[in-house]
């Protein structure tokens, strides 16, 4: 399983951690992280054990936006300085918080 | 004795000439001149030591005669050497100074023209300004415009992917719409199977009514085939929601392909142009300091160079001193020459010079007062 997911102990932010490459083999599994009938006020992204992502991830990633709503905070974090570099070239960062 | 005693006043005249000279003036020329009175009277003195006695005792005219024109002889030759050596320094420096102010005037020329040149190659370096701007392009403008299709091209990227996996999900929906379809096929041959069943219990309590229950039998038989038909056409069905699922999945791979394109070559190639524009960035402020460096170091080769042109006023100066030394040693020689024709004794000669010399004195003391404002001035502007 690439993709673990954790709901905080407030029951209002869902943390979604994916492992190794982040890449179109996940697309099921992250998916259903976040789209059971659960909504949640904040999602964090935990990037600390990706290695490698490709641009379906980036795709992904503004499928889960779509799907949760513009106005609910998506934060991404832990990311390597190399993935880093590839969301700042995308401009993600004016549509996602890092941190 | 009154020769003697008037003998003795004549070098005495000369030195006091001298002495008030040397008080009086500042400038170099007359304190040549008055150099040359007192060496005038040095000789004098010097004769008469010496002649003295001799003139004495012949105490005759011919003697002082001799010595008067041994005198003029000397003062006329020295003049005359003064005078060539005076015109001599005139032309020299003159000759000089105009050399140096046009080698100055051409260094002020070409320290500008370096500038505008250096100038001119800056500006086309960084575009600011080219005869046609909107055919020349620059490399600013095309590490610009590079930026700009990668930027393009990201972004193509990414909505290429959030598209394709806004599609993949779709097809996952589908997927899952097969699969509970696959399920509703179970239901319906679970049915079937059932009704099947029903018609052999059917035809099986039609044979245990036997004549009577021979029409039953046929319907049950045909509920049975009825049932067959329906399990075939399930397997179809079947069959065919299969291809199409494997299908789907196909089309799932694609997109998926389509999704996931590698970044690397887009991010490294920004990376590139980022690096490059910022370099750019970099040079562009070194050049724009350097200009103005250049710029600066120009002003002042203009300002030292228009100091040493305003220092060369000293050329003028110099001539004017040489041409005064000429003309006063000119005057010099026409003085003594013109009393060496012995209309009188020696001695009303000598007094005739004198009388003349401070005939002139008189009137240059007028003439100097202005030329040696002059020299004052050209003192302050020179050093």
């Amino acid at each position: 399983m690439s993709v673990s997911t954790k709901v905080s102990s407030d029951n209002r932010e869902l943390t979604v951690s994916v492992i190794g490459t982040f890449d179109f083999s996940c697309v099921q599994d992250f998916r259903a992280s976040y789209s059971g009938d659960k909504q949640y006020g904040k999602y964090t992204i935990d990037m600390a054990k990706v290695d490698h992502i490709d641009s379906s991830a980036l795709g992904m990633l503004l499928n889960m936006k779509k799907t949760v709503g513009e106005g609910i905070a998506i934060t991404i974090v832990n990311c390597k300085p190399n993935i880093k570099k590839i969301f700042v070239i995308s401009r993600f960062d004016k549509k996602f918080d890092f941190s | 004795m009154p020769v003697d005693s008037k003998k003795v006043y004549i070098p005495l005249i000369f030195s006091l000439i001298s002495l008030v000279l040397s008080l009086l003036q500042v400038s170099g020329i007359w304190v040549a001149i008055s150099i040359l009175c007192a060496t005038i009277a040095w000789w004098i003195v010097c004769y008469k030591q010496q002649n003295g006695r001799e003139v004495d005792v012949d105490n005759g005219s011919e003697g002082v005669d001799m010595l008067d024109s041994e005198l003029r002889s000397f003062m006329l030759d020295d003049a005359s050497q003064r005078e060539q050596a005076a015109r001599q320094i005139g032309s020299v420096v003159g000759d000089s100074v105009e050399k140096l102010g046009l080698s100055f005037s051409g260094l002020s020329e070409k320290s500008t023209h370096q500038r505008n040149l250096l100038i001119n190659i800056v500006s086309r370096i960084q575009g600011e300004e080219s005869s046609d701007s909107s055919s020349s392009l620059t490399v600013k403008a095309f590490a610009q415009e590079l930026d700009g299709i990668i930027g393009q091209y990201v972004d193509l990227l990414i909505s290429v992917s959030e598209k394709s996996i806004d599609a993949v999900h779709q097809i996952g929906d589908m997927v899952t719409h097969f699969d509970q379809m696959f399920l509703l096929l179970g239901q319906i041959r679970t049915i079937a199977d059932q009704t099947n069943l029903l018609a052999l219990n059917a035809a099986i309590e039609a044979a245990r009514a036997g004549e009577a229950g021979r029409g039953f039998a046929v319907v049950a038989d045909e509920v049975r085939t009825l049932s067959h038909n329906s399990n075939q056409l399930n397997d179809q069905i079947r069959e065919k929601a299969e291809n199409a699922k494997n299908a789907i999945d196909g089309v799932k791979g694609v997109v998926g392909e389509m999704a996931s394109l590698d970044m690397n070559i887009a991010i490294n190639a920004k990376g590139h142009v980022d690096d490059m524009l910022k370099e750019l960035e970099e040079v562009n402020h070194f050049i724009e300091g350097s200009v103005e460096q250049l710029s600066g170091v120009t002003r002042d080769i203009n300002d030292d160079v228009s100091r040493a042109i305003m220092s060369l006023q000293f050329g003028d100066i110099v001539e004017q001193l040489t041409q005064q030394v000429a003309v006063h040693s000119a005057k010099w020689s026409e003085m003594v020459q013109s009393g060496s024709t012995p209309s009188g004794t020696s001695a009303s000669s000598i007094e005739g010079l004198l009388a003349e010399v401070r005939a002139w004195r008189k009137l240059e003391q007028v003439t100097k007062t202005v030329s040696q404002t002059n020299v004052e001035e050209g003192d302050v502007s020179l050093f």
